[in-house]
């Protein structure tokens, strides 16, 4: 059995495809989740290959808002100028996203449709307060938040015929500086076993913290709020004391998300390390960890 | 059901009808012949089935066959030149000692050759970040930047 393939031009011939359909659709862009295996891309069916129908790339302003096509690919989004202004830790997600084979064909809404718990991108769209339109099987639309998009590991809220083709991101509001950090078992080419974004409000002449948000992961079925740890630092000035209270809270606030779970036993000891890596790359400020009483 | 695409391989425009689930390394390899390219992990981890896909290095084991339609594929055949010589970058590999069983060598330097495309001049960070989706495991990558390098440095000055 093989399915019965498409590569619709455009927007207009994609919706009136899939609004023709009377057997189940699969959407295809980059292929680098689908065809990993041992998943099996689908027998049956219709497979629509959406990675260069015209309409769904694009990284533009408009006025208050960021606007990603969702077949954007990774590489895009790490040499796009708008996203390292405006959004810079997806910017720095996408440098360091797989090879360079893979950024060239992986999509953002890849990313975000496959909804795996160790997906870069989701931690920080989730952070940034993302909206995502969603093409229905009916020709309509609808928007979606993250929690109503991505609900568990590997799922989603989309029905057969759902596609994602837009995510916006709201700049009112939005926190001056943004980081991404990621461990992985090497430092190219990997899987996050455990990811960090940040954005917050710092000011650089008296080293103080404004507002922050904090989203671990990779630790959990969805990306987890670090709130204990976002509460240590917010307000408050880079000190050693301030770091190592930090990063201790890092290290609780994993404790509770994964509680039970095997891998709490070194990822409770890494995240603190990774809360290292994430004040420098925020702040610009090295050598944290010879502030005094910055370790643990 | 098969489904109809036109592709430019290494410089020619041909038609094909392919299976849909068809991937676009079995159909250089089983249909076309063109061997270089080799399935080391089918999950775009190992990068020995890089092809460049409209001048950019790709997985060819996570493309579908249809999904080039209308588009450039090159591989590692099509950089010889019109005297079937090697390419100045195959012929830095092996000045460099950057081949030894040879498994990698062709996805190593399909990569390198998207990369000398884009950035003529890469600095060793530019290479080695470039080829972080290429495993090898005769060389130990030394020789292998080395010859990237040297490939960069000569077409700078003119001598490939």
């Amino acid at each position: 059995m093989a399915p019965q393939a498409f590569h619709p031009t455009d927007i207009d011939a994609l919706q009136s495809l899939i609004a023709s359909a009377t057997c189940p659709l699969c959407f295809i862009a980059g292929g680098s989740d689908l065809l990993v295996s041992p998943r099996a891309p689908p027998r049956e069916g219709w497979l629509i290959d959406i990675s260069r129908t015209s309409g769904l790339a694009f990284i533009e302003l408009r006025e208050t808002t960021l606007r990603i096509g969702a077949t954007t690919s990774v590489d895009a989004i790490a040499r796009s100028p708008i996203i390292a202004t405006h959004f810079s830790a997806l910017g720095q997600a996408a440098e360091l996203f797989g090879s360079a084979q893979i950024r060239n064909r992986a999509t953002i809404g890849g990313n975000l449709a496959n909804a795996s718990p160790a997906g870069d991108f989701l931690p920080m769209l989730k952070c940034a307060r993302a909206s995502f339109r969603v093409l229905g099987k009916d020709g309509g639309e609808r928007w979606l938040a993250f929690d109503a998009l991505v609900v568990g590991a590997g799922r989603t809220s989309l029905a057969s015929g759902d596609l994602i083709a837009e995510i916006r991101i709201p700049l009112v509001g939005r926190l001056t500086r943004g980081a991404f950090v990621k461990l992985g078992r090497r430092e190219a080419l990997t899987i996050s076993r455990l990811n960090l974004t940040m954005e917050a409000d710092f000011d650089e002449g008296s080293l103080r913290f404004g507002e922050i948000q904090l989203i671990a992961g990779a630790i959990a079925p969805t990306p987890t709020p670090m709130v204990r740890a976002a509460d240590t630092l917010r307000g408050k000035a880079l000190s050693g004391s301030a770091v190592r209270a930090f990063v201790e809270a890092l290290r609780d606030d994993v404790d509770e998300a994964i509680l039970g779970r095997e891998s709490r036993r070194y990822k409770r000891r890494a995240v603190m390390g990774l809360g290292f890596d994430l004040l420098e790359k925020i702040t610009g400020v090295t050598g944290l960890d010879a502030f005094p009483g910055a370790l643990p | 059901m098969p489904i109809d695409i036109r592709v430019t391989i290494n410089g020619v425009s041909q038609s094909f009808s392919v299976d849909p689930l068809l991937r676009l390394s079995q159909f250089l390899r089983e249909r076309l012949d063109l061997t270089g390219l080799k399935e080391g992990c089918r999950e775009g981890e190992c990068g020995a089935c890089t092809v460049l896909l409209d001048d950019k290095p790709v997985n060819s084991c996570l493309v579908l066959a249809f999904q080039v339609d209308g588009r450039r594929v090159e591989t590692i055949e099509g950089l010889r030149t019109a005297a079937a010589e090697l390419s100045p970058l195959q012929r830095a590999f092996v000045e460099h000692g950057a081949v030894q069983c040879g498994y990698c060598t062709p996805g190593m330097i399909m990569a390198a050759e998207g990369l000398l495309r884009e950035n003529p001049a890469p600095s060793e960070k530019d290479i080695r970040h470039a080829l972080a989706g290429n495993l090898c495991r005769c060389t130990g990558f030394q020789t292998i930047v080395a010859a990237v390098r040297s490939q960069s440095r000569a077409s700078l000055d003119g001598v490939a």
